[in-house]
């Protein structure tokens, strides 16, 4: 990959896919699993010097990491609730000369710890290490290599993958949704909801997305119109020819437009 | 404390909230605002007239929404009801990045703050 593609990359990221937090430490959001994988293994591949790369999902998981010249060294710490006995076996061993076995079981390992999450923290801290100019362990390209992940892709708008990638991580929040995909629609959930939402959807009108903002950039919304704090609220979100409403509690209205600022709209 | 004070404070607490302003949504006018520039009263009232368009527009009824959030690429627009008085709400603009239930939680006890200093 060239410099200039590589450093085009980064920018995409830092455009509004990474928050740094008040500690220092860094949030990395998707929703597609394949990209926080990637988003772990390019930390990985961006540490030069002897660190420590300390990960934590959304989901409350831990992962830490000895790295230095773009490979991981060692394993140091492997707590989700997923984690198996297999899983801890790799902890502390030493990865000088990895084979198949241990890729796979690093696969399985970082599967495993990303499953489900959203988002990813990093806190980078210097470690000492043995040797630390010594070129040893799994580089970040070779196990990108094996799991068939392209550590710097450009930066692509899939609109549909997107959008199908926040509806699947909304649906299960709400009670009911309706969910347009150009000419077609599709429900879901108890019929008595259903009219519920949209009795209260009769009464607002469905966002337009052909609005051109910008220099043909990608229209994307999502609005929350909450009643009370006992009542139900409505969710609506749009990306181009694709827009869902969801019928949800209060509280879950500012989590599902949270799951878009998230994987939508801080991507675009 | 008065409104005005207490707008600039939910705006130091949150430094990505770019415009807090205390709307009377009958009217259609911003009463009271916090920003780090003047604004045009052309943005003013067009802010107002979103807050209008998003919350409705004036007595207390239960099929009102007390909170509209309308987000694009471009950032959020936050709109929270007063509860003593339906008509009245407080509209703020800020960027993507910030918590958003951090934010309108945040948001939600100022009102009510203002509301009981009224």
């Amino acid at each position: 990959m060239s410099d200039e593609s590589r450093l085009s990359a980064k920018l995409s990221r830092l455009r509004g896919s990474v928050r740094v937090l008040p500690d220092g430490s860094r949030e990395l959001f998707a929703v597609p699993p394949d990209e926080l994988m990637v988003a772990l293994l390019q930390e990985i591949d961006e540490t030069v010097l002897a660190r420590r790369l300390s990960f934590s999902t959304d989901l409350g998981g831990k992962l830490a990491l000895d790295v230095s010249n773009r490979r991981l060294r060692v394993v140091r710490a492997v707590e989700f609730r997923a984690a198996t006995a297999d899983h801890r076996e790799i902890v502390d061993m030493p990865l000088e000369q990895p084979g198949q076995t241990e890729l796979d079981l690093l696969r399985d390992v970082f599967d495993a710890f990303l499953g489900g999450a959203t988002s990813l923290r990093v806190r980078s801290d210097r470690v000492a290490v043995e040797n630390p100019a010594e070129i040893v362990g799994c580089a970040a390209a070779r196990m990108a290599a094996a799991w068939d992940l392209d550590l710097y892709a450009a930066t692509e708008f899939d609109e549909e993958a997107m959008f199908e990638a926040f509806s699947s991580a909304a649906k299960p929040l709400s009670i009911a949704w309706i969910e347009a995909r150009s000419s077609e629609t599709a429900t879901g959930g108890e019929a008595g909801d259903l009219d519920l939402l949209e009795e209260i959807g009769d009464q607002v009108e469905w966002e337009q997305t052909d609005e051109v903002i910008g220099q043909g950039a990608i229209e994307a919304y999502v609005r929350v119109l909450a009643f009370d704090e006992k009542g139900t609220g409505i969710v609506e979100a749009g990306l181009s020819d694709f827009a869902i409403r969801l019928l949800c509690a209060p509280d879950r209205g500012l989590e599902i437009a949270g799951l878009f600022q998230r994987g939508v709209l801080a991507r675009l | 404390m008065t409104v005005s004070d207490q707008l600039s404070e939910l705006r130091a607490d949150f430094p990505s909230c770019e415009i807090a302003a205390f709307a009377d949504l009958s009217s259609g006018m911003i009463l009271s605002v916090s920003a780090d520039k003047k604004l045009p009263q052309e943005l003013l009232d067009a802010f107002c007239a979103e807050a209008v368009s998003a919350l409705g527009e004036t007595e207390a009824s239960d099929s009102l929404p007390a909170v509209a959030v309308r987000a694009t690429p471009q950032g959020f627009l936050v709109f929270l009801r007063a509860t003593s008085y339906a008509a009245e709400a407080l509209c703020l603009r800020c960027g993507l990045g910030i918590d958003l239930r951090t934010f309108t939680d945040a948001a939600r006890a100022r009102l009510s703050r203002m509301e009981q200093d009224a």
